[in-house]
């Protein structure tokens, strides 16, 4: 999003709701579009009629967020929901602490704390990697035949949980492409540096193909290396879980 | 012509059949979801939601896990092909059964909710790690927020056929999921979770068809009719509804999620 949109858009969401609104902050994401945090005063009713305005004043699809000026803490509580969510969720406070901007208002950054665990967060983002990426993903475009596709998105997820392996080293100003060299760097074992290469090597002539010229045999290759290297990522980045089985 | 119960067997036994080729490397096949609980509507339900759990040695050695997957691809080809509802199903190793998502084990450990179709029960032994149980407790506020982007249609002067697809997608959503995911946070906030010890909310958490009365008994004045009533929203297209009810069906579930979001951040007094 252009600078003169983000401006745009925090001006039309300043006008509109001036006289309730506490902050409008903007995130830049390390790997999409940037996101608008709408931060309204506590104790004001009709908090779903506000909401709703807030969103008919920006276009659609936007990411925007609208939250009690007392509910920021929710913001950097874990979550499983759909992998997009999770995977936009994840990096965000991190995002608006260090690189927001304010737009309007007041600067609540500080109010927005930090996961306080985040190898958790690496758990939890493996978690519902495996469990949204094999069905929807893999059995998903292996049916309809979007090998090149399902290349990209195990491509992608697999430098989103870099991303996020990182945070445990303090380091969050990650991007897509910055994030193979960062994790390799910073002393990922051997094992999972030559499966990424291995990875790679398979994935970038197959990105770099017509959708027709990526055959089934490379993204089941690509699907093998890809659960290989996300269970080494596991075994070597989260502690041995502690593993609660709840009576239901 | 729409789907009977007999062609959502059909498409059971049929799936089966394909997997049976993979031998003794499926431990263990489980079916959820309304199949499961024996309340599915032909035509509007998935045609069926599953795991496959496989042997932990299909994960370490390549040319079996290439055949494992040509193998599920081919079931889902044809699950498709019956051109009944269709998603594809979870897969795990054996070895994975203690780090499934929380979120998803009042589902895959109740015997009411889950059924198991082929080879071990593996339920007993279902278990999720710590992170992945502080996630599920406070989960609701995702699903808050989601809701949320539907707002905009609560404001928006015409509602077009695209709109409506997508309140009636986000209210089946916010349906099943608010209630699911509300019970778990209120339990575990209410043990002292998101900042304190949550172990002890993390029992006696309820699948679908349960969570709404643990809510309603947790908060009596929560007002949850809204819930029950989405149902008649599933066949807008074909009932040929008013947008506008529709829209007034989205006020009402986005006031509940609000009052039910307010009501759980009191237990934790803030």
């Amino acid at each position: 999003m252009l600078e003169q949109q983000i401006a745009q858009t925090g001006e039309r969401l300043a006008g509109q709701l001036r006289d309730h609104l506490i902050s409008v902050l903007y995130y830049p994401h390390p790997f999409g579009e940037g996101g608008f945090v709408a931060v309204f005063e506590d104790g004001r009713g009709g908090f779903v009629d506000l909401v709703a305005r807030a969103f008919s004043c920006v276009p659609p699809g936007t990411h925007l967020t609208c939250v009690r000026r007392s509910e920021l803490r929710e913001l950097s509580l874990p979550i499983h929901s759909w992998l997009d969510a999770t995977n936009r969720h994840i990096p965000l406070p991190f995002w608006l602490r260090h690189s927001g901007v304010v737009l309007y208002g007041a600067d609540v950054r500080d109010e927005i704390p930090l996961p306080p665990d985040p190898v958790a967060l690496l758990d939890v983002h493996i978690e519902v990697t495996l469990h949204y990426m094999r069905n929807h993903i893999i059995l998903g475009k292996c049916v309809r035949g979007d090998y090149e596709g399902l290349i990209r998105r195990l491509d992608s997820q697999m430098r989103r949980l870099m991303a996020t392996a990182l945070l445990a080293r303090g380091e969050w100003d990650v991007s897509s492409d910055a994030a193979p060299g960062r994790f390799f760097r910073a002393g990922a074992d051997a094992e999972l540096l030559r499966l990424w290469d291995e990875f790679a090597a398979l994935s970038r002539p197959a990105q770099a193909a017509a959708h027709t010229a990526v055959t089934r045999e490379t993204a089941f290759e690509a699907v093998w290396l890809f659960e290989n290297w996300v269970s080494r990522l596991r075994y070597t980045h989260c502690p041995q879980p502690e593993t609660i089985t709840a009576e239901p | 012509m729409p789907a009977t119960r007999d062609d959502y067997r059909r498409a059971v036994d049929a799936f089966l059949e394909d997997l049976s080729g993979l031998g003794d490397d499926v431990v263990s096949v489980l079916l959820y979801g309304s199949l499961a609980r024996g309340d599915s509507r032909p035509g509007m339900s998935d045609v069926l939601d599953a795991c496959v759990f496989l042997s932990a040695e299909v994960f370490g050695d390549r040319a079996r896990f290439i055949g494992a997957l040509e193998v599920m691809v081919r079931s889902c080809e044809r699950l498709r092909s019956t051109g009944i509802p269709f998603h594809p199903y979870h897969y795990f190793g054996v070895h994975e059964l203690r780090c499934t998502a929380a979120v998803f084990l009042p589902l895959w450990q109740s015997d009411d909710a889950s059924k198991l179709l082929a080879g071990r029960d593996l339920r007993p032994h279902i278990g999720s790690t710590r992170p992945s149980f502080e996630a599920a407790a406070t989960s609701f506020f995702e699903a808050r927020r989601a809701g949320h982007r539907l707002s905009r249609y609560l404001l928006k002067p015409e509602l077009t056929a695209e709109d409506a697809k997508e309140m009636v997608s986000g209210l089946k959503y916010l349906k099943v999921w608010v209630p699911v995911l509300g019970q778990m946070t209120a339990s575990a906030f209410a043990a002292g979770g998101a900042g304190g010890d949550a172990s002890e909310g993390f029992n006696g958490w309820a699948d679908k068809s349960r969570a709404l009365d643990k809510l309603a008994h947790r908060f009596p004045d929560l007002e949850t009719g809204i819930v029950g009533r989405v149902d008649v929203f599933e066949r807008f297209f074909e009932d040929g509804l008013d947008p506008e009810d529709l829209r007034r069906a989205l006020g009402e579930m986005l006031t509940f999620v609000e009052d039910l979001h307010d009501r759980i951040c009191s237990l934790r007094g803030g």
